[in-house]
């Protein structure tokens, strides 16, 4: 039996191609859809569908909470991403001005925190700069005759950069440095026969070159941290205190799968999740378009 | 004659490159001290745990609280295997596919791809919730690996694809020349050459699947399904945070040696992927 | 060994473009042709046709007397060549000429004796256990070549094998291929841009521009009667000369008049030219002879030891090219005058076709 060309480059494509797109569609664009949908409804840990129109949006603009978790998603995202962009610079410069080895041990010794698992970097971190007399950064303080320092207490949002930024800034760091590796070296020869100063050819020279690179992680890391919040839930959960911490998506996970098991509002819930899911969406086709990314995609030549 | 600068330099440079390297050392450090809260002395008894699993073996309350290390470790392989099977089973062959086969949507799909990628998963949560319960597949390992899988699998498409490009179309013809079909030449042929793709995006998958934690948090109900991070978290939350850290610390090293052993081996491939999720 | 066959075959590819256009062409049992043509001429595509990677939107394929035209590649029964080799990294060579054997599901003893028979007549034994990464260009290409001959094709495709060699082996393996081909007696289709390799290898040669065949002939044909001005312009190094002209008569007499001069017609193509107004007249550069004399002024002079290369200025500032004989001598700023060898100069129509 001779299956004709076309059918079994059909089939090709059928086999290999669907359980991807089946995965994609049942896992990431159906609860994107549920979750619009449950927002107009009243779900709960009664699991019933009532509709409710725009009544949670109308309560989370009532809600006198909402501000603040606005606000401390917006002091999470800044602060985070500034971290992360600059100390990744910092990362990235520093490991190309100095021999290969030592430049590559570097950049794996700070992708280390990436790897390790979150609940692993999280304890550590809050053993490290716990308020109390045990903590670890305490303990030592208290040994050298010192006070001990209220670090999660009073300084929540440095605590919460360093955390999150520790592991940002391995990515910046890894993308800036190849960006740098790739520039041609001819440039920084020819800058430095003029007599630039080392400085002068990175502000000149290397930034200005990178600056692709730069504006695409700004980018990319902005749309994933507003949606990011695993470290926060592992360390301060929110606080201290009233919603000190406590950015968007936080405050949906608690609202839908709260300490306490009773609340379990997945319609208020979803509320906040949807506009992140919206905010999100409208930003990565954005910077499709932005980037320019369809120059990724070369047309296959074989039929 | 060397520079101060140059010196100054590469202090500062090794200083910042251990500096990360801190805390994990600190871990060890506590995972081996004599008191339960300070770091001070050198004992192997926070590992005992390791003879039986059993955490708290003078205390029948918390022993039937906590699970078993061995079961929760079992539950964190069984995760990390199952999403790095799966993750790269299916995308190897999606890859191949965008990579090598022009049809209608192509470019379509591989945008909404690049689209998810860009969109963290815990948005996802409250709907996900609501399927896996819907389907039964709440409360199951089962359904973490697939959720699991489902958010790693636009990147591994991602990686594998930009492999898939590099390999030059004259190999490929050679083959079909030569006497291969389509199949054929994909699995002799272009398979051996993106190994080094797929053994990164394996890497990946399986560290991401170990390292788990949200979706067990958030899916998973029931102790004896647990997974290691589970345990870790648990354990921290509740007073023996306070009371006996050395014991967590030791289960954390327990559970970072395969995380560790794994990085040292494949550092370079993790690079990789980081870099390939970005660039496409 | 297999005749083809292209009847009115087109190519056009996804967003239009159209890349071969009504090509008619056939290939003889045992020919060497040499599908010839600068980059985007549709020579490649061509080739990819006949091997079965594409598939003509018009138009059929014949392998002797057969459609192939929905015939895989793999069922075809022929060897390819490419200019980048592509062999498989990750085998060993050994294991690269042997590929299309074991997938022929040939008996082991039978695989191996072919490989080194193979190996042996492309003298490359010793390098079986190497890998593709340790060989330098010229090898890779010998493994390709014996990859492609140990399958007994009927058919050899090779496109621009050479091209990624240096000029010396280049030279070297373009005998050997010329006398391997000869004594496997195997049909060889060989796509080039390079004419001179093209004119030392080819039994025939197939002309192509803009996806439609110019000509077809042997080399001797195609240099000495080449059918229209791009077939003339493209064979034969240093390159013809195409100059615009005006036929104008006078006294009873044809002349052309051109480069702000005019030059008798001897009678017989005065007969055939009479009646035409603007023409474009070719002349290679070793039918130009020079004189002393007046019209023209020695631009430059290149000795090339067997032969100078002379430019010369005309009165209206074009530059002729002339080759002159090794005993011919002229230096820069002289003054020359220039005639013809009509019997081997060709005229055309301003649209490119022959006139005579």
């Amino acid at each position: 039996m001779r299956v004709s060309r076309e059918l079994s480059k059909k089939l090709i494509i059928g086999v290999m191609l669907t359980p991807a797109v089946v995965v994609a569609v049942l896992f990431l664009a159906v609860p994107a859809a549920l979750t619009i949908l449950i927002s107009l409804t009243e779900l709960d840990y009664r699991f019933k569908w009532i509709w409710c129109g725009l009544d949670n949006y109308a309560r989370l603009l009532r809600d006198p909470t909402t501000r603040l978790v606005v606000q401390a998603t917006a002091i999470y995202v800044a602060g985070t991403l500034a971290f992360n962009t600059l100390w990744g610079l910092c990362l990235a410069l520093l490991s190309t001005h100095v021999h290969d080895a030592l430049g590559t041990f570097m950049r794996a010794a700070w992708l280390l925190p990436r790897v390790l698992p979150s609940v692993v970097w999280a304890m550590l971190m809050m053993w490290i700069f716990s308020p109390l007399d045990a903590g670890f950064l305490n303990s030592l303080i208290i040994s050298m005759g010192g006070q001990p320092v209220p670090w999660t207490f009073r300084y929540y949002w440095p605590f919460l950069f360093v955390v999150n930024g520790f592991i940002g800034s391995s990515l910046s760091a890894i993308i800036f440095s190849s960006a740098i590796k790739s520039i041609p070296p001819d440039y920084i020869i020819a800058a430095k026969v003029d007599g630039a100063s080392s400085f002068t050819i990175i502000t000149r020279i290397i930034l200005p070159m990178i600056k692709w690179h730069i504006a695409f992680f700004v980018a990319y890391n902005t749309l994933s941290l507003l949606a990011s919040f695993e470290y926060i839930l592992l360390t301060l959960n929110g606080g201290p205190g009233y919603y000190t911490t406590e950015v968007m998506i936080l405050r949906a996970y608690h609202l839908a799968f709260g300490q306490y098991m009773v609340a379990m509002d997945f319609g208020y819930a979803a509320t906040y999740v949807t506009i992140l899911l919206v905010v999100g969406l409208v930003l990565s086709i954005a910077y499709w378009r932005v980037f320019r990314l369809r120059r990724l995609m070369i047309e296959p030549k074989l039929e | 004659m060397v520079k101060v600068r140059t010196i100054l330099l590469y202090l500062v440079a090794v200083v910042v490159a251990a500096v990360p390297l801190v805390p994990l050392g600190l871990l060890f450090a506590l995972a081996l001290s004599e008191h339960p809260v300070y770091v001070r002395g050198f004992t192997l008894a926070n590992f005992d745990f390791l003879k039986t699993g059993v955490l708290f073996p003078g205390d029948p309350y918390l022993s039937r609280i906590y699970p078993n290390v061995y079961t929760a470790a079992a539950n964190t392989l069984l995760l990390a295997l199952g999403n790095m099977a799966l993750v790269t089973l299916i995308s190897s062959m999606a890859g191949y596919v965008i990579s090598r086969y022009s049809f209608r949507g192509r470019s379509a799909l591989l945008g909404t791809f690049l689209v998810i990628h860009g969109v963290p998963a815990s948005v996802l949560l409250v709907a996900l919730y609501y399927l896996l319960k819907a389907t039964g597949l709440l409360n199951t390992l089962l359904g973490v690996v697939l959720v699991k899988m489902a958010v790693d699998l636009p990147l591994g498409v991602w990686v594998l694809k930009g492999f898939y490009d590099g390999i030059p179309w004259d190999t490929e013809i050679a083959a079909l020349v030569d006497g291969t079909s389509r199949f054929g030449a994909f699995f002799r042929v272009m398979l051996p050459l993106v190994s080094p793709g797929i053994f990164s995006i394996a890497l990946f998958s399986f560290l991401s699947g170990w390292g788990e934690f949200i979706f067990v948090y958030t899916f998973i109900q029931s102790s004896t399904n647990w997974t290691l991070s589970m345990l870790i978290q648990s354990l921290f939350a509740s007073e023996m945070g306070g009371i006996n850290l050395a014991l967590i610390a030791a289960l954390s090293v327990f559970y970072l040696v395969p995380v560790l052993v794994l990085f040292v081996v494949g550092e370079k491939y993790l690079v990789r992927v980081t870099i390939g999720g970005v660039k496409g | 060994m297999v005749r083809v066959r292209l009847e009115n075959v087109t190519k056009v590819f996804r967003g239009g473009v159209e890349a071969v256009r009504d090509l008619n062409l056939e290939v003889k049992d045992g020919e060497f042709m040499i599908l010839l043509g600068p980059s985007g001429c549709g020579k490649t595509t061509t080739l990819l046709m006949i091997a079965g990677v594409y598939k003509p939107t018009r138009g059929y394929i014949y392998f002797d007397d057969q459609v192939v035209n929905d015939l895989e590649p793999k069922d075809r029964n022929i060897g390819m060549v490419f200019q980048s080799y592509a062999l498989y990294p990750h085998m060993k060579v050994y294991e690269n000429i042997a590929f299309p054997l074991r997938l022929k599901k040939l008996p082991k003893e039978e695989i191996d004796r072919r490989v080194r028979e193979v190996a042996s007549m492309l003298k490359i034994e010793n390098l079986l256990d190497r890998r593709p990464s340790q060989l330098s260009g010229g090898q890779q290409q010998r493994v390709a070549l014996a990859r492609a001959i140990a399958k007994r094709p009927g058919l050899f495709l090779m496109d621009e094998p050479l091209s990624n060699l240096d000029a010396k082996i280049r030279v070297e393996i373009r005998a050997e291929l010329k006398r391997l081909q000869r004594e496997l007696g195997i049909t060889t289709i060989y796509v080039t841009h390079d004419q001179a390799e093209a004119m030392s290898l080819a039994d025939r040669i197939a002309v192509m521009n803009e996806g439609r065949l110019q000509q077809v002939g042997t080399p001797d044909e195609l240099y000495y009667h080449p059918a229209n001005v791009f077939v003339a312009s493209f064979i034969g190094a240093p390159a013809a000369n195409l100059i615009d002209a005006d036929i104008v008569e006078a006294g009873g007499s044809l002349f052309i008049e051109a480069l702000g001069m005019r030059f008798q017609l001897p009678s017989d193509l005065a007969q055939v030219l009479r009646g035409a107004s603007k023409v474009v007249f070719m002349v290679r550069p070793e039918d130009v002879r020079l004189s002393p004399g007046k019209g023209f002024t020695v631009f430059s002079v290149e000795w090339l030891g067997r032969e100078s290369f002379v430019h010369v200025q005309a009165p209206d500032g074009t530059l002729l090219r002339v080759t002159l004989p090794p005993d011919q001598h002229v230096s820069a700023g002289e003054e020359v005058s220039a005639s013809f060898n009509y019997k081997r100069a060709h005229f055309y129509r301003p649209n490119g076709e022959l006139i005579v």
